[in-house]
């Protein structure tokens, strides 16, 4: 895991001091609200419907376990006892008092986190695939170059008042678990002919009141030179990129209006004349960062493991929530255990401090000190051997964390909505709570097979909804909540966008309509066809006329 | 030093004025005054006695136009005293009990979350402490 040098200490700490002071002034009456504003959401603190938010950055999902306990520390000590982890891999405190956001800040500093770059017109927290480092399917670990992303963003003075905020998501292997052509950047690592290895450059995508998928720009870029060609993009985004109209400021505008081929040749055109040697990092600097990525203590050991092998054939719980859950390594003898926070009926992506504190000890014991946070509000430990697998089980049972539903109907990604948001325009987490509920039988979720509803709570689409196989947007009309649904969405490297699929319903409706909707699909699939791949085939009409039949 | 106070309370009036064009939205109903509490960010009413509550049992009903600029002035003096921020008018409906946001967004934040679990403490806590007030609050009424 990266480590802070003293530079980012320094720097770290000295933005606690600075806000502390701030936060004084705010308090003191020395500063406005609308002199405040901009600063405390530099700091990751929002004013939302109910309370202030504090929204942390975990940069690329990676966290360890003293981190993890420190979150369970902030959730008891300065909120009401736990946190929610959100579709950008970081989490978000709902209740904090503004007086007590520096002490908060400064315990994360303790543990080098921060809320920084987690608000504002600037490039955000850079996510990743979160089994970056140990996917079997991987070809580089990535998050070396999200580390160096951060570093290079952190406060760059260029680009730290882009007309809008800017999202960067990286992937080291060709399955996307990173909705990379959703975000304003994507970068895939790829190898080229001559099998160097680099990567593929997929700019103007995002979510959002418009859709796009992000459009190719570079088929393989030099390793090397990827700050250098990020500078050129941004750069081409901060000179064209509309500042008189919120709406229309992502780089995804830029480059719909500008087309792909123009927005790309402007692009190489800056790249012909950056001063590469001042932007391109040392080798040393990129060694040093690398460094701390290397692979942790792995043993040496047979790729199956005797306990483990019997656990599975022994014990059908455990069995079925393997399946889900546990995912092939790269090191023999190691698997990816995934925890589900999406418990039948619960809200995605919430953890209390207890279940924090017993994941970061299970980090501790058998996983090699890491957790990962995912874009879909769940959470991995990357590291674990195959013989300990079926003892993590049994723990993560006792706090309520062995749901044996990931990638299945009720492993929901949704967005805070109107329980939490100021600017929802409907509640999200009851629908999926209600969803959660009326398909959460094991044995019906089986039936269902690999599914991904998502739901946002208004038009900005936290919840992704426009990348979900079945998609959920809440809306407001004369003071009712409704809920327009959304079809055949995907946030992976065959990425599309849900279409619409008629008429809004009420909340109440929407489960049944979901039912209705995921019974058509049973009703006309092929033998091991996925609902993504059955609604590709036969379009919308068949989901269409059962939907509204029933309405 | 005069120079200084000059532009203080130049500034003051602008934005005492920008608070006001910001809370002067087109309503038709009867209107309260909601906000934010500055030190705990917690939702709040403003009353008729002057005060800022978490409830509006007891928020001031404002049905003229000189009732709602008398609201207006009040909600911004209380921001120029950061005991609120971000002021604004709401529609409700009054049948003489308690007033009722006409919007779901503001009856949400009255209602606070309603998915509170067993995670943590219930969401809606109307038993939180008020701030003390500060020494520019002066002139403010403030229920402590």
């Amino acid at each position: 895991m990266y480590r802070y040098d003293e530079f980012d200490a320094r720097f770290v700490r000295d933005r606690v001091t600075q806000f502390r002071d701030q936060v004084e002034r705010r308090i003191g009456g020395d500063l406005s609200e609308e002199e405040f504003r901009p600063l405390r959401l530099m700091n990751g603190l929002y004013l939302q419907l109910h309370a202030y938010m504090l929204r942390v950055a975990v940069p690329y999902g990676t966290m360890s376990a003293s981190q993890v306990r420190q979150l369970a520390h902030i959730a008891d000590t300065y909120d009401k006892g736990y946190g929610h982890f959100t579709t950008r891999q970081n989490i978000q405190f709902n209740w904090p008092k503004l007086s007590d956001v520096p002490d908060i800040l400064d315990d994360l500093a303790d543990v080098e986190m921060h809320a920084i770059q987690t608000s504002g017109n600037c490039i955000r927290n850079t996510t990743a695939d979160q089994w970056a480092g140990v996917a079997a399917d991987e070809l580089e670990d990535p998050r070396p170059y999200a580390e160096l992303v951060r570093q290079w963003s952190s406060l760059h003075p260029e680009f730290s008042f882009l007309p809008r905020k800017f999202k960067i998501a990286v992937t080291g292997a060709p399955r996307d678990r990173a909705a990379i052509a959703f975000h304003d950047i994507g970068l895939r690592v790829k190898k080229n002919e001559a099998g160097e290895t680099g990567f593929e450059v997929l700019v103007g995508g995002g979510m959002g009141r418009t859709p796009i998928i992000a459009a190719n720009v570079r088929g393989w870029l030099p390793k090397n030179e990827l700050l250098s060609y990020l500078e050129a993009i941004m750069r081409v985004y901060n000179l064209h990129g509309r500042r008189d109209n919120k709406y229309k400021a992502r780089i995804k505008i830029l480059v719909h209006e500008l087309g792909a081929e123009e927005f790309t040749r402007q692009v190489e055109a800056e790249y012909a004349n950056i001063d590469q040697p001042v932007v391109v990092p040392p080798a040393e600097e990129l060694a040093r960062i690398a460094d701390y990525f290397s692979p942790p203590g792995y043993e040496e050991l047979p790729a199956d493991d005797p306990v483990y092998t019997k656990h599975l054939a022994t014990d059908p719980a455990f069995a079925s929530w393997n399946e889900t859950s546990v995912v092939e390594h790269k090191v023999p003898g190691y698997a990816i255990v995934n925890i589900s926070l999406k418990p039948v009926g619960g809200i995605p992506g919430d953890a209390t401090s207890e279940q924090m504190r017993t994941i970061a000890d299970l980090a501790e014991r058998y996983s090699l000190n890491e957790i990962r946070a995912t874009h879909e509000q769940n959470l991995v430990l990357p590291n674990v051997r195959k013989q300990d697998i079926h003892d993590v089980w049994l723990i993560l049972a006792e706090c309520g964390l062995a749901s044996a539903n990931l990638g299945k109907v009720t492993d929901i990604i949704s967005c805070p909505g109107l329980d939490y948001c100021g600017l929802a325009t409907a509640r999200s987490i009851p629908v999926s709570q209600a969803i959660s509920k009326r398909l959460g039988a094991p044995e019906r979720q089986n039936q269902i097979g690999d599914m991904k509803i998502k739901i946002s709570g208004c038009i900005n689409a936290c919840g992704h909804h426009h990348a979900g196989h079945i998609g959920i947007l809440g809306l407001e009309k004369r003071g009712q909540e409704f809920y327009q649904i959304t079809l055949g969405g995907s946030a992976d490297e065959n990425a599309s966008i849900g279409e619409i699929v008629g008429p809004g319903f009420s909340g109440e409706q929407v489960p049944e309509a979901v039912e209705t909707i995921i019974d058509t699909y049973i009703g006309l699939r092929n033998e091991g066809e996925t609902f993504l791949e059955a609604y590709r085939r036969v379009g919308p009409e068949p989901f269409k006329e059962a939907v509204y039949a029933a309405h | 030093m005069t120079t200084q106070r000059h532009a203080a309370r130049n500034g003051a009036a602008k934005e005492l004025q920008d608070l006001r064009t910001k809370m002067a939205k087109k309503l038709s109903g009867p209107q309260i005054i909601t906000a934010n509490r500055l030190h705990d960010g917690l939702v709040v009413f403003l009353t008729r006695d002057g005060a800022w509550t978490r409830t509006p049992e007891r928020a001031q009903i404002a049905r003229e136009a000189d009732q709602v600029s008398a609201l207006q002035d009040e909600a911004a003096m209380a921001a120029r005293a950061n005991l609120i921020v971000d002021p604004y008018l709401i529609e409700v409906t009054h049948d003489g009990n308690e007033p009722v946001p006409v919007a779901h967004r503001e009856r949400m934040r009255i209602s606070g979350p309603s998915v509170s679990t067993s995670l943590g403490q219930p969401a809606y806590d109307t038993a939180v402490a008020y701030p003390q007030p500060s020494s520019s609050a002066v002139g403010v009424h403030v229920q402590i």
